[in-house]
């Protein structure tokens, strides 16, 4: 293999691809990006992949000189500091020898011992995998941001149901719908899907955590799309794909959890009786002070509904530590007077991610779930917690 | 520097061509633990170049050929005679898509897939095995920081369940999808245990978990009734013999020493945990002080000397592995120590007008030192109350 690459676009991708290396692992091999450099007529390809056993990715840049192709496996970390500490230089050029390669500026050499290429475990690529998916679509990478973000903050942490350590991707004819919990509350988001977007069949799957962070950082630019397939075992995002056999700048693929999702449809509480319609900064504000002084113990915040005056009072006592009262002035509010408490944080989580400034909570009896709904796409159910 | 290490690893372990390669003494193996990447590397083999264990891979072929393989099983049998190197070989088998039945009529892999490729070189992403020097590569600081004396809960979630719960990487028609491996299953504790229980009874379809160990009592009886067991056992003289000549040890043509035999009886893995503790050097220095103490010299320097070769096992030890424990070292060091006298005291039974009560009650003062040691007390006091019992009748009142 021989390249000459841009030092800055270069180091840019080997970034990204740093944050899927995994970190801590007796595998040698995961620690490493490989370099595959393809020629096709002039036009010269270099593929960065790099994977963690669980999530793999793919970066493909043709901003590169490829004098010869070939394959090279390196330790990710030195890489990532000799072309970062190589600043002055516009170019670098790559060339492999055996599993050793050289990289070489205008006023440096540096040998980087690395592994043999066929150590590491084939990085799937997207128009193989979209042969044998269950289903392969189309979605604008801003809605595919915003569903991520509206569920991906509440799924579990350190559950042992493992179905629901991840994000339960849900497709039908015209809807794509994320949906996750973590036992005690649980987000719903959905969006439409556009007319040219409706190929392929009904699918579900359940995507771990990690790739969809990391989704989330790869996908930054909100005009591009993503091209999804969804296989037996894996999902691949490609990124800036315009068809299944164009790779696009990135090709994300990731295991899925096993297991099967809790049937949330049931979760969801209808007919409620109480109905408030508030301002989203104005409450995020106010529970965010009033969770000041919670603590362990205390556990919850307590809202005071007050359908007269059409406020909320939110209270919040620990012990050794003092009290707070906070009052909020609803924009609406229809059906009894009721007081119950909830968990600040599972409140504040779902106010950061509503776009709208205009938000519903509907509520039932103390005992009962609140629901939270902004817009038409997103539903967020808590269950409040016993204050005394 | 990685590479290096890893080279330095793998080549380590193509030499030890033994049933038990990638295992040896706790402290050896945690010696083989520095907190880089570069030891998982695997010297798989197939069935046919493991001795024997017949039974063993009886069951397990019936198993491959049904198509039906359970999802949990213990092997289970004394150290160091092929449990782990078994557990590889059938995993490697079960998840590759290559696996046919060959002229005989028996599954075999091709030995060139680049799934038994990935496994050896430790990289297969549906290959599994866990350890407890695992421990230093956890994402929790304080575990990595924690001596490895058993396996964390943390390292078995999130080496073992973690990945169970996720469908597996590599596409294939194969028996089963991901396969997970944990060594030394009875240093789980308690909690460990159950932890595992959820994943052991139900794990996702195509996922097949093997426990190894050689202290099966360990385990509770709700993950062994979980589970298939299989057992291995102590090699006979001939598989013995036929094992040595193949492991390219220094004495594959002359045959063990006699102490060496007594010592392993029919454990490959101990050969080679003796070469590789130099436990000749200790064979050179101990046993004419032994035979001194035996027929009633002073042999002052006896405890001593035996309780300083303990020490300095278990310091090399630890010296070599980040995080290895002291006092797991010293456990170990004791144990080759005392395997080391009660072989050479059953030499002494066998031998010619030997006096069989005396050495009996010399062997039986052998365990007593090691339910001692088990009560912490120190190493060189045992040893002392060992060569006093060593002593001739007279001299002992």
């Amino acid at each position: 293999m021989k390249v000459i690459c841009d030092r800055a676009a270069l180091l840019e991708g080997i970034n990204i691809e740093s944050g899927v290396v995994a970190s801590r692992t007796p595998r040698p091999q995961l620690t490493c990006i490989k370099l595959i450099a393809e020629k096709t007529g002039d036009t010269g390809r270099l593929t960065l992949a790099a994977t963690d056993a669980e999530m793999s990715l793919r970066l493909i840049s043709e901003r590169v000189d490829v004098q010869e192709p070939g394959e090279a496996l390196l330790p990710a970390t030195t890489i990532r500091q000799i072309i970062s500490a190589e600043d002055a230089e516009a170019n670098l050029s790559f060339e492999s020898e055996g599993d050793a390669c050289t990289i070489r500026g205008a006023d440096a050499y540096f040998k980087v011992l690395g592994y043999d290429p066929k150590d590491f475990p084939a990085v799937p690529e997207f128009a193989e995998a979209a042969k044998n998916a269950k289903a392969v679509f189309s979605h604008p990478a801003s809605s595919f941001r915003r569903l991520i973000t509206k569920t991906l903050f509440a799924t579990a942490r350190e559950n042992s149901r493992y179905a629901i350590n991840g994000v339960l991707l849900k497709r039908d004819g015209k809807r794509l719908e994320f949906v996750s919990t973590d036992g005690r509350r649980l987000a719903v988001a959905r969006a439409n899907l556009g007319p040219d977007e409706k190929d392929g069949g009904a699918v579900t799957c359940i995507i771990p955590s990690k790739a969809l962070s990391t989704l989330l950082k790869l996908a930054d630019d909100p005009d591009e799309t993503i091209r999804i397939a969804i296989t037996d075992n894996q999902i691949y995002f490609a990124i800036g794909a315009e068809s299944n056999d164009d790779p696009g700048r990135a090709c994300l693929a990731s295991n899925l959890v096993e297991g099967s999702f809790p049937p949330y449809e049931d979760v969801i509480p209808r007919d409620q009786d109480i109905i408030v319609r508030f301002d989203r900064d104005v409450m995020l504000s106010a529970v965010r002070r009033a969770a000041l002084l919670t603590n362990e113990e205390s556990r919850g915040v307590e809202m005071s509904f007050n359908a007269a005056d059409k406020t909320l009072e939110l209270s919040s006592a620990a012990p050794e530590l003092g009290e707070s009262k906070i009052t909020v002035d609803l924009l609406e509010y229809k059906g009894d007077d009721i007081s119950l408490g909830f968990n600040p944080a599972f409140i504040s989580d779902a106010l950061k991610v509503i776009e709208e400034p205009e938000v519903i909570i509907e509520l039932s009896t103390p005992k009962k779930p609140g629901v939270i709904k902004a817009g038409s796409d997103f539903v967020y159910v808590v269950m409040p917690v016993n204050i005394q | 520097m990685a590479k290096k290490t890893s080279k330095k690893t793998t080549r380590k372990k193509t030499s030890k061509a033994s049933p038990k390669a990638s295992r040896g003494s706790a402290a050896a193996r945690a010696a083989e633990a520095p907190p880089q990447p570069g030891k998982l590397s695997i010297d798989l083999k197939t069935f046919d170049r493991i001795v024997g264990q017949d039974r063993a891979l009886g069951v397990l072929s019936a198993a491959m050929s049904s198509g039906r393989v359970h999802h949990a099983w213990v092997f289970h049998g004394p150290r160091g005679v092929g449990k782990f190197t078994t557990a590889a070989a059938f995993g490697a088998m079960l998840i590759d898509p290559s696996l046919a039945p060959d002229l005989s009529g028996q599954l075999a892999p091709d030995p060139d897939s680049p799934v038994r490729r990935l496994i050896a070189q430790g990289a297969h992403p549906d290959f599994h095995v866990v350890t407890k020097e695992l421990a230093a590569f956890s994402r929790e600081a304080d575990v990595r920081a924690r001596k490895q004396t058993n396996i964390p809960v943390e390292v078995l979630r999130e080496f073992l369940i973690d990945p169970a719960s996720r469908t597996r990487a590599m596409a294939g028609e194969s028996l089963a999808g991901k396969v997970l491996i944990l060594e030394e299953a009875h240093l789980l504790n308690r909690e460990g245990q159950n932890v595992l229980l959820k994943t052991l009874e139900e794990p996702a379809p195509g996922t097949v978990i093997i426990l190894c160990t050689s202290n099966e009592e360990r385990l509770l009886p709700t993950v062994r009734s979980r589970c298939q067991r299989v057992g291995f056992t102590l090699l006979d003289p001939r598989s013995m013999d036929a094992w040595l000549a193949s492991s390219g040890l220094p004495f594959a043509r002359s045959g063990l020493p006699p102490w060496l035999e007594a010592m392993a009886g029919g454990s490959p893995g101990a050969v080679i945990e003796a070469t590789e503790a130099g436990l000749d050097a200790w064979d050179s220095k101990l046993r004419p002080l032994l035979e001194e103490a035996a027929s009633g010299g002073p042999a002052i320097a006896l405890p001593s000397q035996m309780a300083a070769l303990t020490d300095a096992f278990a310091k090399k030890a630890v010296e070599e592995a980040d995080n290895a424990s002291k006092e797991a070292a010293n456990r170990e060091a004791v144990r080759l120590m005392l395997g080391y006298v009660a072989s050479w005291a059953r030499l002494k039974l066998r031998g010619e007008r030997a006096d069989p009560e005396r050495w009996a009650s010399f062997i039986d003062a052998i365990a007593e030192s090691e339910s001692l040691i088990a009560s912490n007390v120190r190493i060189l006091n045992v040893m002392e109350f060992l060569v006093a019992r060593l002593r001739p009748e007279p001299a002992r009142r």
